[in-house]
């Protein structure tokens, strides 16, 4: 009786975890933790920027910038952490609505890796790349900050390194989840 | 049919994640790239046009000083009065023919309070028959900075010169000396403090019996100071009358441009002699949302 029962239990258990995802499907896990650390970055922005300094936290009334509470080493680190969050929440969403082997996680991981690093590098060329950016942009929410994204922006070497390492943490997070719960679309 | 939608929403979920993903690189400002704000205005507004038009009058005297001393083209050769050299390789005859050329090196040349280093190359390039200085007359020089700086030593202050410009300067009999500079590039450095005037073209005509004048401007000019880079152009030639009045311009219209965003100034010469009279369009949209002005004395 304990043994069926334990049997049954892990049956469960697989099917709401464990069950291996099928061609087609959509790798919900997959979805979840890129979500969860899309919220995460987020929610860093919310803590720690100031309002007048982060275009989207003007759709929040008031934001509590603790930045200065943090010491000067969590800072270092936390400049580029978003970027880190970003990279590796987008790249394990993608990966979970379209990939399935090894070779789809590596185009996925390429492809954010080199969205992100084009914008990191064009921060680098500010007035160069401002030029061609239309200016009915300015016109659209979001679009309307790109030239100031470019312009104000600072190319930073350690964003790269933090799109690196978050384009290879990705990769290994959708490897390890890869064959994980699927959930059909 | 159920492939098929399968296939729909997961093109509609990419599609999203896609613009989710690059809308919030813009909206955050990335990483360490710190946050950004949108631009409200343009580059040139009413916060920093006077700083603009302080750094355009400023880049354009660079041949000023040149100008006075035009007439004597004798380089001092040997020590320096408080320590250091000055070299030469080259001359320049007298009278000074073209093709003559001259690179002086400044080696810790100290006069004074002043600590003089690099090099300059001049190069006559064109010069009227028997030059003398009398007029009429006629004389166009090349004048190459390399590293050229000079330290006040007292005040901590280091001002250093790179690159090229052209001064012509002709004279004729009814008194109108004419000073045309012109060149590609032109660094100018104060300690931490940089502005590049590029493309540029300053003329003066300066008849020094009537006392009339007009000076023309046309440059780019990008600086530290402000932050940034614009164009500068003389639509209607600055004039005035050096007996009558301030001895300023009484009319005349520079317009400033940011080729990036369109952002833009007017700078018209008051008819009293008086300053500027500064209308800006921070907007781009060609209309001059502030005005203002300043008054010479602050240039």
């Amino acid at each position: 009786m304990k043994e069926a029962f334990q049997a049954r239990s892990i049956a469960v258990k697989t099917s709401l975890f464990h069950r291996e995802t099928k061609e087609g499907e959509v790798n919900v896990l997959q979805v979840l933790i890129g979500l969860s650390v899309l919220i995460l970055g987020v929610l860093f922005y919310y803590l720690f920027r100031s309002a007048d300094q982060t275009y989207f936290l003007k759709f929040f009334s008031d934001n509590p910038n603790l930045k200065d509470s943090l010491s000067p080493g969590y800072i270092l680190m936390g400049n580029s952490l978003p970027t880190f969050m970003h990279v590796v929440a987008f790249t394990v969403m993608t990966a979970g609505i379209i990939a399935r082997q090894k070779r789809g996680y590596v185009s996925v991981c390429l492809f954010w890796f080199a969205i992100d690093c084009l914008f990191e590098v064009g921060q680098g060329l500010d007035t160069k790349i401002v030029e061609i950016i239309p200016y009915w942009f300015s016109n659209f929410v979001f679009l309307e900050n790109l030239r100031s994204y470019f312009l104000q922006g600072r190319f930073d070497y350690l964003d790269l390194l933090s799109i690196a390492l978050g384009s290879l943490v990705a990769y290994i997070i959708s490897i390890k989840t890869g064959n994980l719960k699927g959930g059909k679309l | 049919m159920k492939r098929e939608l399968s296939v729909i929403i997961k093109f509609i979920c990419l599609t999203a994640i896609f613009a989710l993903g690059v809308v919030s690189i813009i909206g955050s400002g990335g990483g360490g790239g710190g946050g950004t704000t949108p631009i409200e205005t343009g580059f040139i507004n009413q916060d920093n046009i006077v700083e603009i038009t302080q750094g355009i009058v400023d880049s354009t005297l660079i041949g000023e000083g040149f100008v006075e001393e035009f007439g004597d083209l004798q380089i001092p050769e040997g020590a320096c009065a408080d320590g250091g050299t000055i070299t030469s390789v080259g001359s320049i005859g007298d009278p000074p023919a073209v093709d003559d050329t001259i690179t002086v090196t400044f080696n810790d040349c100290q006069e004074f309070s002043d600590i003089t280093d690099g090099t300059m190359t001049l190069t006559i390039k064109e010069v009227s028959t028997d030059f003398d200085g009398i007029p009429p007359y006629n004389l166009k020089v090349e004048i190459v900075f390399n590293d050229l700086s000079s330290e006040d030593i007292d005040l901590g202050l280091v001002a250093t010169v790179n690159g090229d410009m052209t001064i012509t300067i002709s004279e004729d009999d009814a008194g109108e000396l004419r000073v045309r500079i012109q060149g590609n590039s032109l660094t100018q450095q104060w300690d931490s403090e940089v502005e590049e005037l590029s493309d540029f073209l300053l003329e003066l005509v300066d008849n020094w019996i009537t006392g009339d004048f007009s000076i023309d401007l046309n440059g780019t000019i990008s600086s530290t100071l402000f932050g940034g880079s614009v164009t500068f152009d003389t639509t209607t030639l600055f004039t005035g009358n050096e007996n009558i009045g301030t001895g300023e311009p009484t009319a005349g219209v520079l317009l400033v441009i940011n080729s990036i965003d369109n952002s833009q100034a007017l700078l018209s010469a008051k008819d009293d002699g008086s300053g500027l009279e500064i209308k800006v369009d921070a907007e781009g949209d060609g209309e001059y949302e502030f005005e203002d002005f300043i008054s010479y004395d602050n240039l």
